[in-house]
């Protein structure tokens, strides 16, 4: 058995931590002591597995992300009829030069697209984005209103303490309905779309927007990315979900009808909606596997087949 | 994602960035592979090597990267799937029955091993994984798996590699490997 400081510097040879010299000299002491030549056999099998062992782990990781072809793909792949990039694509070819006419000149490059550019054969995509801004800001307008009315009759508690965090000073709930909506004329914007919206970690210029920049032309400033959908068929009647990080991982039975989802980027954010067997449900950001909540609010659904319906 | 950012994350053993890169060049790197006579499976199962090996080389700090990672990752696959194709037209014209032999003792070994860490714990295999096949260093390893300080990604590594060797070694020696 091969002593405590031999078994240090088997580690160290065996995991390439040794100068040429040291490791020269080793392998000399090596080929003159056969038990300490077995040990370090022995030691060159277990690190070889543990790293074998990590390999695998990784490529059972890699497997799991969906490579299916993003919204630059969707020219190329029509079949794929799975994210709003193709809904907004159609809208685009369908209704398109005139809306873009004025915005046209404000739209900086998206990142995405630069980098292509280094694959030769690909065609270059369809920029889809301007139309889109469009009708989430229709979306904004109609949910503004919808939200105006619960505060009125004050049954969404929610939408109050909504208010008075844009004031940035409690509102006590004595104060009338009136004044409320006072204050929600004068000073809401639709930042009511914030906690539910997507990605916070991947787009700091979201969290970043101060109010004033909510203007006409703000949200083309996003770097529109589209999140990253990872999906796993399963029997189950629900839908479970995880969505972290600019990434989704869906659980469900989609193998009779596909799945769509609907991104909704404006200036405060992303919301992500799923259209499943003529449900929409909500995707909010979660990173515990858990049931995706339908959506019930019915003056959302007609708004969300409204986009759908457009697209 | 800059380079930069992306090499700094990986050094620090940051697994969202390989899922990131490995989505961003799945068609650009699995290309190499089908428009040279390859099948889907095997044009991913290069890719996969290849950012593993970008990967390993990149966490552990032995990579310097003189390009694009992009382009490095590209003549990784391209170098892969050459000598794939060579192994293929060697297969095909040679017996290779000693090696095969001596290469299932060595897989049967291998199985034993990979037993062996399956049956440590959860610290123990990330210790000992990160260790081995990333190269991250003690601080790494304490930030990733919470512990206190570096001391005790240390004394954990030591007694994990401990109890996988002498698990690995009643295991050898009850299937008569010693």
């Amino acid at each position: 058995m091969p002593q405590e400081n031999q078994i240090d510097k088997i580690e160290q040879y065996q995991t390439g931590n040794m100068s040429p010299e040291e490791a020269a000299s080793f392998e000399k002491e090596l080929a003159a002591d056969p038990s300490l030549k077995a040990e370090s056999d022995f030691q060159s099998e277990i690190i070889n597995g543990i790293k074998e062992y990590r390999k695998s782990q990784l490529k059972l990781r890699l497997d799991a992300i969906d490579v299916s072809p993003g919204w630059f793909e969707f020219a190329q792949q029509s079949t794929l009829v799975k994210s709003f990039g193709g809904i907004a694509l159609a809208t685009a070819i369908g209704s398109g030069v005139y809306f873009l006419a004025d915005t046209k000149e404000e739209i900086p490059q998206p990142k995405e697209i630069a980098n292509i550019e280094s694959i030769s054969d690909m065609t270059v995509p369809v920029y889809e984005v301007p139309q889109f801004e469009w009708a989430i800001k229709e979306l904004e307008t109609v949910e503004t209103k919808s939200i105006k009315e619960q505060v009125i009759t004050k049954s969404e508690t929610t939408a109050i303490e909504n208010t008075s965090r844009i004031e940035a000073a409690p509102i006590s709930t004595q104060e009338t309905a009136s004044a409320i909506e006072e204050k929600l004329e004068e000073s809401f914007t639709p930042d009511f779309s914030a906690p539910d919206a997507g990605d916070v970690s991947d787009n700091s210029e979201i969290s970043s927007a101060t109010l004033d920049e909510v203007t006409e032309g703000a949200s083309t400033k996003n770097e529109l990315q589209p999140i990253e959908v990872e999906t796993k068929n399963s029997k189950g009647s629900k839908i479970k979900y995880k969505y972290y990080d600019g990434k989704l991982f869906l659980n469900g039975n989609f193998s009779k009808e596909p799945y769509e989802i609907l991104e909704i980027n404006s200036a405060n954010g992303r919301r992500i909606y799923l259209l499943h067997l003529n449900k929409y449900y909500e995707v909010k950001i979660n990173d515990r596997l858990s049931e995706l909540p339908e959506v019930t609010d019915i003056k959302l659904i007609q708004e969300l087949r409204l986009i759908k319906a457009n697209k | 994602m800059k380079d930069s950012d992306i090499l700094e994350r990986i050094s620090r053993g940051d697994e969202k960035v390989l899922d990131h890169l490995y989505k961003k060049y799945y068609r650009m790197m699995t290309k190499v592979v089908l428009s040279n006579s390859g099948t889907e499976e095997e044009a991913k199962d290069v890719y996969q090597e290849a950012l593993l090996a970008f990967w390993q080389k990149a966490s552990s700090g032995k990579l310097v990267l003189t390009s694009k990672i992009s382009t490095y990752l590209y003549s990784i696959c391209l170098n892969q799937w050459r000598k794939e194709l060579d192994r293929k037209s060697r297969l095909s014209s040679e017996e290779v029955d000693g090696e095969e032999i001596q290469g299932h003792d060595a897989e049967e070994r291998l199985r034993i091993v990979k037993e062996c860490i399956d049956e440590l714990g959860d610290v123990c295999k990330g210790v000992l994984t990160y260790y081995y096949f990333d190269g991250l260093g003690m601080q790494d390893i304490a930030e990733k798996m919470n512990f206190a300080n570096t001391d005790t990604a240390k004394t954990k590594k030591y007694k994990c590699k401990k109890k996988l060797d002498s698990l690995i070694k009643s295991k050898y020696t009850a299937e008569d490997f010693f």
